[in-house]
């Protein structure tokens, strides 16, 4: 017989080496941007108050087995080197992958991720297709219109503020919603392949969390937007964009 | 309590804390490999795009961006400043094409 009091003892003492050894595990491991949501909605046209963006924070929703285009690349880094960008932050949409990339005003790549698009294929937007309802605008014209936009936060009908890409045109970047609708929009946009995220009336959406922690406080003040054309030549749709190619023959001949 | 019943609580003791031991350090493993691949594949584009840029900045490249600027900088700032004083007035509200 020993003292029944030491393997309680030896116990609780183990237990307490325990936490005290797990301590720095509970630790957040990675950074979380601080937002400042709002009470209420903002008033008239005022952009939502949006803490900055930790600068450690980098997110890529981006399916593993899936790249990044070169025609992407080609813009991100023609945008960087003329500051086309003036100095903004700015988002790549491609189409053809529905694939939105996200940079801060330095060009530095902050975040990527899938997008759903408008169902119909196609770089324009149909005259007056922003006044309409929504059930109002016909299959064909539901396009995501490609082109150079500046992007701000403005008013809207049924949401209390919306971050507009074109408001002209009524294509704006949001986060899916939560509704029936929304968890299929979601099993859309997980999925590798492209074609199933052609299901919007023309605007973009991304997922709930890739909105909070990269498109609202990066793009959220004022932000550029290259959204990349389907069908048309991408010099047609983003205004003073040469190929490197071209421009390397063009400073060849000079030589 | 007799020396097989203290042989088991210390042998409970080990096992508890050896077993909220491994799975921290596989949190940690976890938590890191995830970070680490995260990292890799965005400072690759990172890569890329810093290749594209240098690439695209040559004379050349400012020439033609220059050429392209000329022609469009007061069509742009136009369509920009029109914009922006569509927001900043009282605009219409629009609905969002979902």
């Amino acid at each position: 017989m020993i003292d029944g009091a030491n393997p309680i003892r030896a116990l609780f003492t183990s237990l307490f080496v325990a936490a005290l050894w797990l301590g720095p595990a509970s630790a957040p491991a990675f950074a979380q941007p601080v937002i400042v949501e709002e009470s209420s909605p903002p008033a008239g046209h005022r952009p939502p108050t949006v803490a900055d963006a930790s600068d450690a924070e980098e997110v890529d929703e981006i399916d593993p087995s899936l790249s990044v285009s070169d025609a992407v690349i080609g813009v991100a880094g023609w945008a960087i080197s003329t500051g086309d960008h003036r100095d903004l932050p700015f988002a790549i949409i491609d189409k053809r992958a529905a694939q939105i990339l996200v940079f801060d005003e330095t060009g530095k790549l902050r975040g990527m991720a899938p997008v759903l698009l408008g169902s119909a294929t196609g770089d324009h937007s149909a005259p007056g297709v922003g006044d309409r309802e929504l059930a109002d605008i016909p299959m064909e014209d539901r396009t995501t219109p490609a082109g150079r936009f500046y992007a701000s936060y403005g008013p809207a009908i049924g949401v209390p503020e919306a971050l507009w890409i074109d408001y002209a045109t009524a294509v704006s970047i949001h986060p899916i919603v939560p509704s029936a609708e929304g968890k299929r929009r979601k099993r859309w946009l997980a999925s590798p392949e492209s074609d199933d995220n052609r299901v919007t009336h023309g605007c973009v959406n991304v997922s709930p969390d890739f909105y909070r922690r990269i498109v609202r406080p990066i793009l959220g003040r004022r932000s550029i937007f290259y959204v990349l054309p389907e069908v048309a030549e991408l010099r047609e749709a983003i205004p003073g964009f040469a190929p490197p190619r071209r421009a390397q023959r063009n400073a060849q001949r000079r030589r | 309590m007799t020396i097989k019943s203290a042989a088991a609580l210390r042998t409970l003791a080990f096992v508890a804390v050896a077993g909220l031991g491994l799975s921290a350090c596989a949190s940690h493993k976890y938590v890191d490999e995830q970070t680490a691949a995260i990292n890799t594949r965005i400072q690759a584009v990172e890569v890329r795009v810093q290749d594209a840029a240098q690439k695209a900045d040559s004379a050349g490249q400012r020439a033609d961006a220059a050429a392209a600027e000329g022609r469009t900088t007061t069509q742009r700032l136009d369509q920009i400043e029109g914009r922006v004083g569509q927001l900043e007035k009282a605009p219409p509200a629009r609905r969002p094409r979902g």
